[in-house]
């Protein structure tokens, strides 16, 4: 009996949370410089399905779905994601300590991300400069993390040091030689990390890589599971650890450099969020991995809404998502409770 | 139905780890491995376990040797039940014992309600069901081995590895942790445990098989085979056997103040 209530309670807690999502969304379309009331977002959204006699301006229209919308949903795309791969990352480490910035997968990308703002300038060839790059730091991570001696989460939180700084000096070269009049302005722009200036086309660019990649990870939940209890436990459970070590990494690479992609470096979600919930759910991923994601698409965009609104210049978002995610861990650190 | 190992061998670069190792494990047997540190226990175990496969000889379930048999086939049939240990991530015990029910799921599934049940059977077996919505790591060290154990079971294999299962738990503990493991081979499990613990084998197994450097020295019902010279050969102990139980069994003692 009081399974089934701990259950629900899970279940309850992360239906609860998508619940405060949609109410944060639709809230979130209202807030900015040309406010909209909750009953003019509503109707604008309503006319799209139902015939509703238009009683708001066409501007706000204009603006909710070219301006808000993208950048919204992006929001949530991008929270949603970097918490989905720290959570999935960790498991398979067996780290608590892995994220998509601990294991420089985000430095790795942004190197790849901005050799190819310098060479090609395009959408695609950033996206897939991320991607290869974001792979090759998370395979160069984990192989001189398994060389090292003694404690295996120092030596991966070592090895992660190791090659973000490698590939962050590379992107300090690559600043060095573009050109100051168009690359670097742009280069920096997208290192601390944006959502401004979101279009559709962005939506529709990071939105199939991050369902490629999430879909995978929810369906091997419970063999990640297996995984956390060890690479031969799981091994003599008949799951096959290599193909889903593998599987599981790519898949978390790509939702992140997905991100990195169109949304730059916003560091410190994939692994506050993770931690988060395994504080309200358990560490089980069949409820971990839920919680992340509704609980990241939250977080960041509350995140985002600070930083358009609070100050009359936009705030980038990887700065924010530092200020209130590094206290927030340190939070989490030194609080004793537990959740199984 | 049984377990054979056939002339085994096992070299790790020049060094032999294993030399020509022969023995057969029967179901409703409780089989224990003996034998000092760092003589090969761990390897044996683990290339019957197929974590090892670079091995020469022969391992077969039932005629059929475990290189031929699919990950998840053998995982059906085979389980291991490994040392205590402190998992990265906390679950409960229920949790903890349903993630043996994953063998027997196709990839990209999860367990449902059938396989929940299988848990809770296993749990129950073990006489662990209250402590089902209890962390693992909140637990006392035999209910976390004997959770271990009901992991295997959940896993529904017959054949039990264990690896010296009994080594991280309190007196009391560890003849409970026993007792459960001689009612599984009552209901027709094949268990195989490496020990340090003569005792557990004099009073628990049902056969044992002792390897000195690399090599099996003795094979048999552990009253006709463990002696007093089998101890000097294996530990450089020396050793008295006193009996026990009305003389039905016997144990072994340390003698004192002799070199």
């Amino acid at each position: 009996m009081t399974r089934k209530l701990k259950e629900n309670r899970k279940v309850f807690l992360i239906f609860l949370l998508l619940a405060v999502l949609v109410a944060a969304f639709i809230v979130s379309l209202g807030l900015g410089r040309y406010p909209i009331r909750i009953k003019e977002i509503l109707g604008i959204l309503g006319s799209k399905f139902f015939s509703v006699e238009p009683f708001w301006d066409s501007s706000a229209e204009d603006i909710l779905f070219r301006v808000r919308l993208p950048r919204i949903v992006l929001a949530c795309l991008v929270g949603a994601s970097l918490a989905v791969a720290g959570a999935s990352y960790q498991g398979i480490f067996q780290n608590p300590m892995a994220s998509p910035d601990i294991l420089g997968t985000s430095a790795g990308a942004s190197f790849g991300a901005a050799l190819a703002i310098m060479f090609f300038a395009q959408r695609g060839a950033i996206a897939l400069g991320a991607f290869v790059s974001g792979m090759i730091s998370v395979a160069f991570v984990f192989l001189v993390s398994r060389k090292t001696k003694g404690n295996r989460i120092l030596g991966l939180v070592l090895s992660g040091i190791m090659v973000s700084s490698l590939f962050t000096a590379g992107v300090s070269y690559l600043k060095l030689v573009a050109d100051p009049a168009d690359q670097l302005p742009s280069i920096t722009y997208w290192l601390m990390g944006s959502l401004a200036s979101t279009s559709l086309n962005d939506l529709k660019f990071a939105l199939l890589p991050m369902l490629i990649g999430i879909v995978p990870l929810f369906l091997l939940r419970w063999q990640i599971n297996a995984l956390t209890m060890g690479e031969e436990e799981a091994r003599t459970m008949g799951v096959n650890t290599k193909a889903v070590r593998v599987t599981v990494i790519l898949c978390a690479t790509l939702v992140t450099a997905a991100s990195v992609s169109v949304s730059g470096v916003i560091g410190w979600v994939g692994l506050v969020i993770p931690h988060l919930c395994r504080r309200m759910v358990g560490n089980n991923y069949q409820y971990l991995l839920p919680a992340s994601l509704v609980t990241g698409a939250l977080f960041l965009l509350c995140v985002d809404n600070i930083s358009r609104n609070a100050l009359s210049t936009e705030i980038p978002i990887g700065i924010l998502t530092a200020v209130i995610g590094a206290p927030f861990f340190m939070y989490l650190l030194t609080r004793k409770e537990e959740q199984y | 139905m049984s377990l054979e190992v056939m002339e085994l061998s096992y070299r790790y670069g020049e060094r032999k780890i294993l030399e020509n190792i022969s023995f057969e494990l029967q179901f409703g047997q409780f089989t224990c491995l003996i034998g000092p540190n760092g003589v090969g226990k761990t390897t044996l175990m683990r290339c019957i376990l197929r974590l090892l496969t670079d091995y020469e000889g022969k391992i077969c379930i039932d005629g059929k040797s475990i290189k031929d048999i699919s990950a998840k086939q053998l995982a059906q049939q085979m389980a291991y039940i490994p040392q205590l240990h402190t998992p990265m991530f906390n679950s409960s015990v229920l949790d903890m014992t349903i993630m043996g029910t994953i063998a027997s799921l196709p990839n990209f599934s999860s367990p449902k309600e059938k396989q929940r049940k299988i848990a809770l059977q296993a749990l129950e077996k073990m006489g662990l069901l209250h402590l089902k919505d209890r962390g693992f790591m909140q637990t006392s060290g035999g209910e976390r081995q004997l959770t271990l154990i009901a992991r295997a079971l959940a896993q529904q294999a017959k054949i039990l590895i264990m690896d010296e299962a009994t080594a991280n738990l309190d007196f009391g503990n560890r003849f409970r942790v026993l007792e459960q493991v001689k009612q599984l081979t009552k209901e027709g499990y094949c268990i195989f445990m490496t020990t340090h613990h003569i005792d557990e084998v004099l009073l628990f197994a049902d056969k044992v098989v002792a390897l000195q450097e690399g090599k099996k020295i003795a094979d048999g019902r552990p009253r006709e085979v463990v002696d007093e010279a089998l101890m000097r050969r294996l530990y450089q102990a020396e050793v008295e056997m006193v009996g026990a139980h009305d003389g039905q069994t016997q144990i072994c003692i340390p003698k004192r103040g002799e070199k």
